[in-house]
Order: structure tokens, then C-alpha cells, then sequence
């Protein structure tokens, strides 16, 4: 591998190539054309950020996601639930649930709990602080006590899709679905769904991962 | 007076030192795979993943293998010991170093076509057949999934969808590329007339070696039936949606159609109930999936013809080429017999392989006859300016003049698949013809599912057995 780095680089300086034919960048979803801003075949920090961005815009707009006592401060508690990858990619969806649930927050409307999640409370300190009821140890008046944590008004679950298509043999279009459901969980049924579309062109002579 | 006897006498140590030491491409390619096929087939399997780690060539300092086709051996090998984490490490290694054989630059290539043109084609690096790939993300997913690690399972599933709609699309772009060039060349008949002349002469040695390419016929674009099914088993069984389901029914309805299995035609039934609600998967009675990897699949051969040739005269020594072929090997057992039923053929890698190999055949062909012309020419000029030099010439020819052996040597020859319901105790005795012990399974009898993974390289070496309890 040494010796073919070495004698790629001295054969580079003779052959230009066009690598920058074989960047990646961003799709402009109105006219199909390829932009000049460029990004990787993954999703990235950015795409997350803006995704995340786009879809608590289009919440805080719903009506539904409104507390009906908004005006005294009530606010909504969310709990997350699944958000699925199922894209080729190994992508850490709590990352995006997290930014999402950071502006939430800081919207004022809504609230997440942690000491309830699907597969268990976030964190298993609001439950394990409650066994603290008979330590010698801690001021007993400062247990936390039963019949106080809230439980979640929302469920945020979601879906991050990848579909991958061949325009030439040097070419490929990645395109990734971010869906995501705000469910009521009084009655089951879903008070808001967003669905944030990202293409991308990039190099089709390999895979996109 | 120039003596040519004594001349020669004094040079062909030297001519059988260079012979040696520009590789003796065969025999040393021999001499690796044949010492590691016997360490995989006799059960010396600790022996053969040492052998596959250090010819893997890991990087001290980034601790990531450097060797394709040796991180492929590694990562297949150390599955056999359910050695998850470290098999998947090898595995995203050798993509890795796929991706950087597909994106390689113009002087990367270059470098690896002017070396394999003055050599023969070992001296380019490995160029990873779509099968690899494929099987690389299959192993990988099944890693995950034996793991319990559902989500990083589904990435590896999605992927394999990927590489087999990818793989489809190379062979069609590639068939009809070699229509192109076939029309060309009938068009300019006097274009490359010599290696034509040659080709088809190499073609009907061939035959007379009793390779008859009419037989390989490829699955249905190319696909790898096991990883069709096994993708749709994934998502039936870990369904989250009823999309998941509608995956499953469309991976098990092209498994059903390519193989006629039984099994897969049933689970496409299944899943069939599932995605349109007639059935939840909650209603269905507990189920053993009983997956066997058995065997080798096919190994590459020299086939060496010295030719007669088109160019020889009789300032020519030596002139041939070496081709590659494919060599079947053996299944450990014809099927594995459990609980009153026995496992049925889902998915023959052979076919897969030689189907690959029969579409990749023209292009070794070809670059190999170019390149015996290239070094004959060179040869027959360096005797026009001295016999001696002309016999260095030919034995350097004759020594590098070698076929290129290298495929992924463990996959197997065969998959098989059998279904059966859960024994209340959760326990299964596994046989079959020709096992020295029946293989006793003990299943979590809670669960609701098992799948059970059974690879049989030989039937001198034990088998290895993973349960999956879902």
C-alpha cells in the first residue's frame, strides 16, 4: 500500500484530475438542480440543526400543541419515544431528538420528561432518589416524595428514511425522509407530523456510507 | 567467440533466482490458500484466525487492517467463534477499503494497471467483487442481530438492499458495455485482430479443461438469495411499523421466486397476513428458523496454457498465459436433519461466485492475452539484440506470468433453511449424515422466536452454533 501511495502521488502531479466532480452537495428540492453548497453523503450536524429548526417552527405554529392554560404558564409534557433509523447510515438519532427537545424548551410551551421513555426512564435517578426513604444517611425531609412526577401529555416518535438512486455510473441522488409524530397520548391520535425532505448529489462510484 | 551454452549455464541460476524472486505468483498463492483451507476444513480454527489477522496487516497505530481480502477472512472466521465485536471491526475495515478500491483516482489506478500490466494481475490490489460486499454487510447485520443490537442490525440490512440494487445495476451497465465493444470490434475488423485471433483460441482451451461457462447462470439480477431472505426474516421478526412487515413480504417474495424454497414461499405468507393486519405477529405460534452455512464455496485454480501461439517464432522462448478458474469444494453435510425435518437449499454461493466470476471473465481475459503479447514482443526484442537476453527475457516472462488466485476462500458452498415449531422444552437435537455427534441446541423457552445459525465448514471440523432468541 506504501509504495502504491507513494507512486500515486508522484503520477498525481503528472494527471489532473477532476476531483471535484466527485464532491457532494446539496439538491435544491423546488428546481431539482444541484447547488453550489456542499455537504457529505451522511447526515451531518447541519442537517440536524436545520431539520430540527424547520420542524419546531411548524409545532410551535400548530394550535393543537397548544396548552389550553398557555397563559398561566401551563405547559406541555413530552415524552420521546422511538425515533427508528432505517438508512444505511449509523446515525445517533438522540441527537436529533435532542435538539429538538432543546427547542421545545426553550419555546416555553413544552417540557420533556426523562423519568419516562419507552424503554425506560432516560434517567433512573427520579425513581432510585424515592428509595432514599429509609437511609439514616440524607435529611429525610428532603426525599422526594411519591405521587409527584408527571406524566407526559406527548409522545415524540419518528422515522429517519433513506432512499439512494443511481443517476449515472459516477452519480448518485441520496435522498433522506426526517418524520416525525407528536402523538396525544390521552386519545392516541397524532396532533401534529412533520416530514423534512434533504437531497443530496454525490459521487456513485461507491456506496453512500 | 560468444559460447551460448556456457553463457547459458552461467545465467540460469540467475534466471531461476529472478524467477523467484519477482513471486512466483502461483506458487506462492498455492502455498497461502492451500495452508489456510486446511486449517479452516481440518478445525484448526484458532490456527486460521491468527493466519487471517496477521495477513489482514492491522496498523499498530490506528489498530485498522490495511489487507481487503485478509480483513474479509478475519471478519467471517471470527463469526464462527461468535466473536461479534471483533468480526464487525474487520468487516467495517474491508468496507472501508472497498470504498477507497471504488473511489481510487486516476494515479491509483494507473499505478495498479501499469504494474498488473508488467506483472500479471496480482500486482494490483484486491478489486472486491459486488458478492463481498454484499456478504461483508450480511455477516455484519447477523453480528448485530446476534447481539441483540437491533438498530445497528437494520443500518447493516439497509445496506445490503443497497449493495444488491448497486450490484444489479454494474452487471446491466456492464452487459451492455461488452455488447458495445463486441459491435465495435465487428465493425473495425481489423482492430485488435491478433488478440481476437488469441482470445478465441484461449476460449477453446478452455472448454477442452471442461469449463463450460453456458452452465452459470446468475440469479435474478445478480442477487444473493441468502441475504434477500435473511433481510426479509430480520424485518418480519423485528418489525417496528407495518412498513417493516411490507419490507419483509418484498425481500421473502424475490427469495421465494429465484429459489422456489418452501420455507421462504411460507414466510412470504406470513408476512403477507402481517403488513395487511389480517395476523399480529403476537398471534403467531413459536417458531424456530434453523439457518445452515455449510460448506466451502468455489476456490480459483490456475489454468495455464503455454501457447503455441499466434506470435511464435523462433526468437520466442517462451510465450503463454494463466488464466483463473473455479473449482467447486465440498458441502460438510448434504442437509441437517431436526425434529422430524431436514434443512432444503435456499441459496448456492457457488452459483452467486460463478456467476460474478463468468461476467468478470471477459475482462481477465482479455487483459491477460494483451499483456502476454506485451511481454512477448519485449522478449522477442531482447533477443534481437542477444540470445542471453533473450532468455532472461523469456524465464522472466514465464515467472510472472501467473493467474490471480485471490477470492474470499471461507464463504460457503451453500445455504440452507428449515422451519419448525418450538419445542415446548426448548431444547433440539441436530444431525445429519456424516456428523461424528448430534449438536444439542437449547432454546430460551420464553421466547417467542429462535433463530438458529449453524456453520459446518467440513465435517472433520465441529460445527459452530449461535441461537438467536427474539
Amino acid at each position: 500500500m506504501k509504495l502504491k501511495t507513494a507512486a500515486g502521488i508522484a503520477l498525481s502531479a503528472l494527471v489532473l484530475t477532476g476531483c471535484a466532480t466527485n464532491k457532494t452537495y446539496y439538491v435544491d428540492q423546488a428546481t431539482g438542480q444541484t447547488t453550489s453548497q456542499e455537504t457529505v453523503a451522511g447526515l451531518n450536524y447541519r442537517d440536524f440543526a436545520n431539520a430540527a429548526n424547520e420542524m419546531v417552527q411548524t409545532m410551535l405554529t400548530n394550535p393543537r400543541l397548544q396548552h389550553p392554560n398557555a397563559d398561566k404558564g401551563a405547559v406541555y409534557i413530552v415524552a420521546v419515544s422511538d425515533i427508528i433509523n432505517d438508512t444505511t447510515q449509523r446515525i445517533d438519532t438522540d441527537q436529533l431528538a435532542k435538539k429538538i427537545r432543546i427547542d421545545l424548551l426553550n419555546s416555553g410551551r413544552f417540557m420533556t420528561t426523562t423519568a419516562v421513555g419507552l424503554h425506560g426512564a432516560e434517567d433512573q435517578l427520579t425513581e432510585k432518589v424515592r428509595q432514599l426513604k429509609n437511609s439514616s444517611l440524607i435529611n429525610q425531609k428532603t426525599v422526594k416524595g411519591n405521587n409527584k412526577v408527571i406524566a407526559p401529555d406527548f409522545s415524540l416518535s419518528g422515522k429517519i428514511i433513506q432512499r439512494n438512486f443511481q443517476i449515472s455510473g459516477s452519480k448518485q441522488e441520496i435522498n433522506y425522509y426526517l418524520q416525525l409524530t407528536m402523538t396525544n397520548l390521552e386519545n392516541g391520535l397524532a396532533y401534529w407530523e412533520g416530514e423534512v425532505p434533504i437531497v443530496k448529489k454525490g459521487d456513485g462510484r461507491s456506496v453512500s456510507w | 567467440m560468444f559460447n551460448t551454452k556456457q553463457a547459458v549455464s552461467r545465467l540460469l541460476p540467475v534466471c531461476v533466482a529472478v524467477s523467484f524472486m519477482t513471486g512466483c505468483t502461483t506458487v506462492m498463492q498455492n502455498q497461502t490458500y492451500g495452508d489456510y483451507e486446511q486449517k479452516i476444513t481440518s478445525g484448526e480454527l484458532d490456527a486460521a484466525v491468527e493466519m487471517a489477522i496477521n495477513e489482514a496487516e492491522v496498523d499498530a497505530k490506528t489498530g485498522e487492517a490495511e489487507d481487503l481480502l485478509w480483513s474479509l477472512e478475519a471478519g467471517a472466521l471470527l463469526r464462527m467463534k461468535s466473536s461479534y465485536k471483533q468480526s464487525t471491526a474487520f468487516f467495517d475495515d474491508a468496507e472501508f477499503l472497498m470504498k477507497a478500491e471504488d473511489t481510487e483516482d486516476v494515479a491509483g489506478k494507473a499505478v495498479d494497471g501499469i504494474g498488473s500490466m508488467l506483472l500479471n494481475d496480482t500486482a494490483a490490489d484486491y478489486e472486491q467483487a459486488h458478492y463481498d460486499g454484499i456478504m461483508a454487510n450480511s455477516y455484519k447485520a447477523l453480528n448485530f442481530m446476534f447481539e441483540g443490537d437491533v438498530a445497528n442490525a437494520r443500518v447493516e440490512w439497509n445496506r445490503v438492499d443497497d449493495r444488491q440494487r448497486r450490484a444489479a445495476n454494474d452487471f446491466a451497465d456492464k452487459i451492455a458495455k461488452q455488447k458495445e465493444e463486441l459491435q465495435k470490434e465487428a465493425e473495425d475488423k481489423n482492430k485488435a485482430e491478433q488478440t481476437q485471433k488469441s482470445v478465441s483460441e484461449a476460449e477453446k482451451i478452455m472448454a477442452s479443461q471442461g469449463v463450460d461457462f453456458s452452465e452459470w447462470k446468475a440469479y435474478e439480477d445478480y442477487v444473493n438469495p441468502f441475504s434477500t431472505y435473511m433481510h426479509g426474516l430480520f424485518f418480519m421478526l423485528n418489525a417496528q411499523g407495518r412498513s417493516d412487515f411490507g419490507k419483509a413480504y418484498e425481500s421473502f417474495q424475490r427469495a421465494a421466486a429465484m429459489t422456489g424454497n418452501k420455507i421462504a414461499k411460507a414466510d412470504l405468507a406470513l408476512a403477507d397476513s402481517l403488513r395487511k393486519g389480517r395476523k399480529s405477529i403476537k398471534k403467531v405460534k413459536p417458531t424456530v428458523w434453523v439457518v445452515f452455512e455449510n460448506g466451502l464455496g468455489p476456490k480459483r485454480e490456475e489454468f495455464r496454457i503455454d501457447l503455441p501461439v499466434f506470435l511464435l517464432s523462433n526468437n520466442v522462448k517462451y510465450t503463454g498465459i494463466a488464466l483463473p478458474k473455479l473449482v467447486e469444494r465440498d458441502q460438510a453435510y448434504p442437509a441437517l436433519n431436526v425434529a422430524g425435518t431436514s434443512t432444503e437449499v435456499l441459496s448456492e454461493m457457488d452459483r452467486v461466485v460463478k456467476a460474478e466470476f463468468k461476467a468478470e471473465f471477459p475482462y481477465i481475459l482479455s487483459r491477460e492475452v494483451a499483456r502476454a503479447v506485451v511481454k512477448t514482443i519485449a522478449q522477442k526484442q531482447l533477443n534481437d539484440q542477444s540470445q542471453v537476453a533473450g532468455i532472461l527475457g523469456a524465464v522472466a516472462q514465464m515467472a510472472t506470468t501467473g493467474a490471480d488466485l485471490r477470492m474470499w476462500n471461507s464463504l460457503p458452498k451453500d445455504f440452507q433453511l428449515a422451519r419448525i415449531s418450538k419445542p415446548k422444552d426448548g431444547k433440539l437435537t441436530i444431525t445429519a449424515e456424516g456428523m461424528v455427534a448430534p449438536l444439542t441446541v437449547e432454546l430460551d423457552p420464553k421466547a417467542q422466536f429462535s433463530v438458529v445459525y449453524v456453520r459446518a465448514v467440513s465435517p472433520q471440523a465441529a460445527p459452530a452454533v449461535d441461537v438467536l432468541d427474539i
